[in-house]
Parts: structure tokens; sequence; C-alpha cells
């Protein structure tokens, strides 16, 4: 649960109390119908978020070694190589763009943190995987967040490409 | 059936209905959010194979006299030999070859630990051998890929004569 407490499992149990005393006042509506008053109604309309992927999170090459390691991408896209592995190629963290409405915070989450890496020949590898941002404003209606993520390479790990898919979802809080 | 038994029974029926409306707002509502949204992003890694690099030749210079002033015998990659002047050469020369194994399709790094290699008699006679190489990154086709080195002897003046070897070193990297 994030610190500001608008993002997280909470809030499904707020839309519940939301919904419930919006029935509330339409069934207690009636019963006042008759007296004169003023009122204000307000409604702020969201533009649907998009989410598109600018950057995969490319862990490069690894030389597996006889002890198992790990292979770090940090959300600024550096590598951190354990010993003794070797690393080459060039690393990648993550990254994806947000669209929405102006000034408003949404919540982010993901859906896999933890993915499996499989190649064509069913060897298989998991990556844990971490968001740069739980809640993120979208000033002037857009914002990008990274996804770091840490591979554990095992011993003598077979050869091959490996590649797994992660979700995120983004929601208003 | 009476009147009130009738008016009964539409209520509870509206009851139901309302109840399975309000049911049906707050599944939609929980289950897919309109406004929400998600991204699929992938996770990748290259896992190599060790390389290995097995000598496929020695560089060879063949058989040499020596004359009276100093001179250079070149092997070119091809194992084509360059006699210097005043010298005389024999036997059949070789340039030095390596077989590189590893990860289909990925490009290594070529290069000569050393650019010179001095070659002895075991009877403190020595001669100096400059060596090259045009290959500095090869793409393991097949998993698999060659290179040669090429070399350059300098025989010295009257260079006693004798069996002189020595040895060099060549590394190859992932990039």
């Amino acid at each position: 649960m994030p610190a500001d407490g608008r993002c997280g499992p909470g809030r499904l149990v707020k839309l519940f109390a939301h919904l419930l005393a919006g029935i509330a006042a339409v069934s207690t509506a009636s019963a006042v119908a008759a007296a004169p008053g003023v009122a204000s109604a307000s409604v702020r309309i969201l533009r649907p978020i998009a989410v598109t992927k600018t950057a995969d999170l490319a862990f490069g090459k690894v030389l597996p070694a006889t002890s198992a390691a790990t292979v770090t991408i940090k959300q600024d896209g550096t590598r951190l190589c354990g010993s003794p592995l070797r690393c080459y190629g060039t690393p990648s963290a993550g990254r994806f763009h947000i669209v929405g409405s102006n000034g408003q915070i949404v919540c982010i989450t993901l859906a896999t943190p933890r993915v499996t890496l499989r190649d064509s020949a069913a060897h298989t590898m998991t990556a844990n995987l971490s968001l740069s941002t739980a809640t993120l404003a979208l000033s002037g209606g857009s914002a990008d967040f990274a996804i770091a993520g840490a591979l554990t390479i095992t011993a003598n790990q077979a050869e091959g490409a490996y590649a797994g898919t992660y979700v995120v979802a983004v929601d208003y809080p | 059936m009476t009147a009130g038994m009738f008016w009964g029974k539409i209520m509870i029926l509206l009851s139901k209905k309302t109840i399975g409306a309000v049911a049906a707002i707050l599944a939609t509502a929980i289950v897919s959010p309109a406004y929400a949204a998600s991204g699929n992003g992938t996770a990748s890694v290259k896992i190599l194979r060790a390389i290995t690099v097995t000598k496929s030749s020695d560089l060879y210079f063949g058989k040499i006299l020596p004359s009276a002033s100093a001179a250079t015998v070149a092997v070119a990659e091809s194992g084509a030999r360059t006699c210097g002047a005043g010298l005389g050469c024999y036997d059949t020369a070789t340039s030095g070859g390596f077989h590189v194994v590893g990860t289909t399709g990925e490009v290594v790094s070529v290069s000569l630990d050393s650019a010179t290699a001095t070659l002895s008699d075991g009877a403190s006679h020595s001669m100096t051998v400059n060596l090259a190489t045009s290959t500095t990154a090869l793409t393991l086709t097949g998993g698999a890929g060659d290179f040669k080195v090429a070399g350059t002897l300098n025989v010295g003046a009257s260079q006693a004569d004798g069996t002189y070897t020595g040895q060099y070193s060549v590394s190859v990297n992932y990039q």
C-alpha cells in the first residue's frame, strides 16, 4: 500500500462505499424534492488511460558459470553482473509511457512481479520485477515509469534466447 | 387470490429486479473499470556458450639460410611468404590459424595479446616476430569461425643455425 493511500486494494472498498452512498442519496432525494434549495453538482470527466511500452527489459547477453548468480537491471537501465558471470550486449530497463487526464494521479501495479523466461527448448529462468513507482502524477497529461529486474542465472544455464511477458496495469485511484 | 396478495407479489418481483441491477453495476465497476489500461512488456536475455579457441595451424616461416646482413621473412595470412633480400627460404610456410566455437550468430572480438613474440633456439639465440591479424571481429556463422595470424620474422646477420620456437596467444571474447 503506497504512502498516499490512494492506490492499492483498498480502493475497491472505497468504490463500494461510493456506490452505496450514491444509492442512498437517490433513495432519499424524493423525500426532500418538494423543499426549495440550492445545490451544486460536479463531475470530473477522465480521459481513458493509454499505456505504451517504450522499451523492453533487456538483460543483454550473459555467459553463465559453474555457480548460480544474478544479473540485475536497475531502473536507469544500468546492469550489475553478478560474479562470476560475464555480461555482454546492451541492457535496458523496461519503460512505459502513460497518457491520461492532465494532473491526475494514477496507480501502477505489476500484475506479474515474477516472470518466467523461456527458450525454445523448455529451459526456464525466473526474473523478479519491480516498479520505479506505484503512483504517478500525469503532469501535462502524461508520464513515464520504468521496470527494474533481477534475473537468476543458474549454474551452467543452457545456451539460448530466453524471453517472457509481463503485464503492468495503470488505473485512476 | 385477493387483491392484497396480488400487490404483494408485484412488490417482491420489483425488489428482486432492483437487487439484480445493483449487483450488475457493482460487478461491472469492479471487474473492468473502463478507464484503466494495461501494457505488456517483454523481459529477455541471451545465454551464451563459452567460447573455445583451437589452434588449427602454427605460424611457420620454413627453413631459412641467413646472410651477412639482417633481413626479414614475412608470412602473410594467406600463407604466402616474402623472403628478404639476401636470404634463402625453403620448405612451405604457413600462417597461424585459429578455430573459434561459440554461440551461433554472435560477433566476437579477436586480438593478439602481444604484437611481438620471441623465438629461441634453447641456446640463448633468439629472433623476434612481429605479429598481425586483419581480423578484429568475427561472426560465428553456424556457431564457428576462423581467423589467421601473419608474421614478420627479423633474421639477424649470420643468425646462428638451429630450430627456433616461441609462443604467442590470442584473445577472443563476446562483445
